[in-house]
């Protein structure tokens, strides 16, 4: 287990608050900032608890990244946070960090833009944790809500990588029938193989995070406010593609939701039987609609919408900032394969 | 700058204008075809929402331009100008070198000062090519507004059924085009306001390009739908572009009528498909849809400079209705 790293320096914010990255004994004041933000903005948060925290960050595989501003009290006043992903690239191995649940708990009334504190944990975050050498940070990057966004633009130097789009379909116009000679198990775990298929499956997407057994344990079968299922497509003993469904909410819309989707970009057969196998899940889970969120620049955006999908907007805006030389906004664009799972928003 | 003279484009300017522009422009592309001064006084001198050209001279040669092409819109209940910048160019030798102010963002600067602002332009927008977007992003204030993406209907459908209402080709616009706007205004919180005379410039007397405009017409000969379109390439080769759409919400049989004339049209005209762009929010994205068209990404970003908080590229995003007709792109 890698823990949340913890070692950049203390400053001092003012003569009340200071920056400094997370350390043990932070988790309490970190939930009670958390849930007072949240509460404001959503009337359905639900406070999160101790073991999803600790599920969130201390458990991700690959890492996580959180600076605090705390003030005399030791109350946090701001954090930036970012959850971090293996890359595998032509590059050679990077670090993606998905920058999540940051915040300023500032006096009711104010907005984001004047969030000295989450925009001073930002800076301080960019200085001690993201450049180009090998254990930095090289892309921090979030689905942002358009609060999000226009401070983090203006402040952070994020960039507009892509307007989101989501893909939504009736399930009763997907296939549903599995192609002839496959075989479709599910599990609540990582089925046996998925590294090695993921390896396959890699090698034709440009940038992919890593989904190797520990992160898809992690990210799924661990988590511990929702249920996830894998479906492991097989053709005889080969594994040809995996999928992981969930029954949820996105973007305002409960629906089945195509969390993620491991196979190689050329392997029709296989994403055709998967696609299958995602329909028949969503008709049994009493989903009506099936959401898939994925770069609009991948094979499957045209190939799904052939097959019945439809785009719809969401309010989400894919931004990003690179701190690696090979990379910048147009190769996100363009390369760059993601998943909902991928995001913290299911 | 020394040596430069940055100001709005004046009488008399024209022909060393246009002699820059065509030496610019068709300097990497072998397919252009020289603008011509009547082609020029169309876009520049007969767009009744007005003039945005600025110049930079230097020895009393136009050496530089950012301009753009202002529309009238209706923006939460009152009319301002949006502007669409097009043209921006700085003649090669005068390009900028190190520690030297670039004379493309200083011309541009004048410009935006001249004409953007809360009580002046509204909004500054574009299609801009890699080059200029990344200078406009480092300097001029550029904001995405969306990753721009294409309706294209890869395939002409089968002729429509008879009982649809009858789509005429339109000569000219009159009255009835500012009539059918007000009725879809409601649906649209910023949008160019499509008139007899924006049409009319915009569509029937270019001077280069041919639209086929086709209109509904009810039994009173009230207009009840329009699409405008012509042959290009957008998104994909050789597409029948629709230029302007401009339909009331919840029309479906004007649009399909509308639809299935400019089908028509693209069969006769050799297109290999249809291609439009319609804003997300609108409910026209998923009817489109609904009819086989596919939602494709492009090169394109739609850029905004905004000089108003409440005009956000945000704000855009989400309300403002815009066609392939208010860019330069068909």
């Amino acid at each position: 287990m890698i823990p949340v790293s913890s070692h950049a320096a203390a400053r001092r914010l003012s003569a009340e608050t200071i920056l400094r990255p997370w350390k043990r004994g932070d988790e309490a004041a970190i939930l009670r900032a958390h849930a007072r933000v949240f509460s404001r903005e959503d009337p359905h948060f639900e406070a999160r608890t101790l073991q999803h925290w600790r599920w969130q960050f201390e458990r991700n595989p690959a890492g996580a990244h959180i600076l605090l501003a705390l003030d005399a009290d030791g109350e946090v006043r701001g954090q930036y946070a970012a959850l971090r992903q293996r890359v595998h690239a032509q590059q050679g191995p990077l670090n993606f960090a998905q920058s999540v649940d940051s915040f300023h708990a500032r006096p009711r009334g104010s907005g984001l833009a004047r969030a000295s504190a989450f925009v001073r944990a930002g800076l301080a975050y960019r200085e001690s944790y993201c450049g180009a050498a090998p254990e930095q940070d090289h892309v921090v990057w979030g689905l942002a809500n358009p609060a999000a966004w226009r401070s983090g633009s203006r402040r952070l130097g994020y960039e507009h990588v892509r307007t989101q789009d989501l893909l939504s379909a009736d399930v009763e116009v997907l296939p549903q029938q599995q192609p002839a000679g496959f075989e479709l198990q599910e599990s609540e775990l990582p089925p046996a193989g998925v590294a090695e298929l993921q390896a396959r499956a890699g090698a034709g997407r440009g940038l992919r995070a890593e989904r190797d057994e520990a992160w898809l344990r992690w990210r799924f079968s661990e988590h511990p406010g929702a249920r996830y299922v894998f479906g492991a497509l097989r053709e005889g003993a080969q594994l040809r593609g995996v999928g992981v469904y969930r029954h949820g909410e996105f973007a305002g819309r409960s629906a089945g939701l195509l969390c993620d989707w491991i196979l190689p970009d050329t392997d029709q057969a296989a994403r055709f039987g998967l696609l299958a196998w995602f329909a028949r899940r969503s008709r049994a889970s009493g989903a009506r609609e099936l959401l898939a969120l994925l770069p609009d620049t991948a094979s499957e955006w045209l190939q799904f919408q052939r097959m019945g999908f439809c785009v719809a907007p969401t309010p989400y805006v894919l931004a990003a900032r690179c701190f690696h030389p090979a990379l910048d906004r147009e190769f996100l664009f363009q390369r760059w394969f993601y998943t909902l799972g991928d995001t913290d928003l299911v | 700058m020394d040596g430069y003279e940055i100001r709005a484009l004046r009488p008399g300017d024209e022909l060393s204008l246009l002699q820059t522009f065509n030496q610019v422009f068709g300097a990497d592309d072998p397919g252009f075809q020289p603008r011509t001064l009547e082609q020029w006084r169309w876009a520049f001198e007969r767009n009744p929402a007005g003039q945005r050209v600025f110049v930079a001279l230097h020895a009393g040669e136009v050496v530089a331009q950012y301009a753009a092409l202002p529309v009238r819109v209706w923006i939460d209940g009152g009319p301002r100008h949006f502007a669409q910048i097009v043209d921006s160019m700085v003649h090669p030798a005068h390009r900028a070198r190190a520690q030297r102010q670039s004379l493309f963002v200083e011309t541009a600067r004048a410009f935006f000062e001249c004409y953007g602002g809360a009580q002046k332009d509204l909004v500054h927008f574009g299609w801009p090519n890699a080059r200029a977007l990344r200078l406009g992003e480092r300097e001029l204030h550029y904001d995405t507004v969306r990753t721009q993406l294409a309706l294209v209907l890869e395939a002409l459908p089968a002729p429509a059924p008879a009982a649809l209402p009858e789509a005429v080709e339109l000569e000219r616009f009159d009255l009835q085009a500012k009539w059918l706007w007000d009725r879809c205004a409601d649906s649209h919180r910023a949008s160019t306001i499509r008139d007899a005379d924006y049409w009319n410039w915009r569509f029937v007397d270019h001077p280069r390009q041919r639209y086929t405009r086709h209109g509904v017409l009810d039994a009173a000969g009230f207009l009840r739908g329009v699409c405008i379109a012509r042959r290009a390439s957008f998104a994909q080769q050789d597409l029948w572009c629709i230029a302007d759409w401009l339909v009331p919400p919840g029309e479906t049989q004007v649009g399909l009528a509308l639809l299935a004339a400019t089908a028509r049209a693209a069969r006769a005209q050799g297109a290999r498909g249809i291609a439009a762009i319609v804003p997300e929010w609108s409910a026209w994205f998923p009817w489109f849809q609904a009819r086989g068209f596919l939602a494709v990404p492009t090169a394109y970003r739609t850029i905004a400079r905004s000089f108003h908080p409440r005009a956000g590229v945000d704000w855009l995003r989400w309300n403002w209705w815009y066609q392939l007709g208010e860019s330069d792109l068909v």
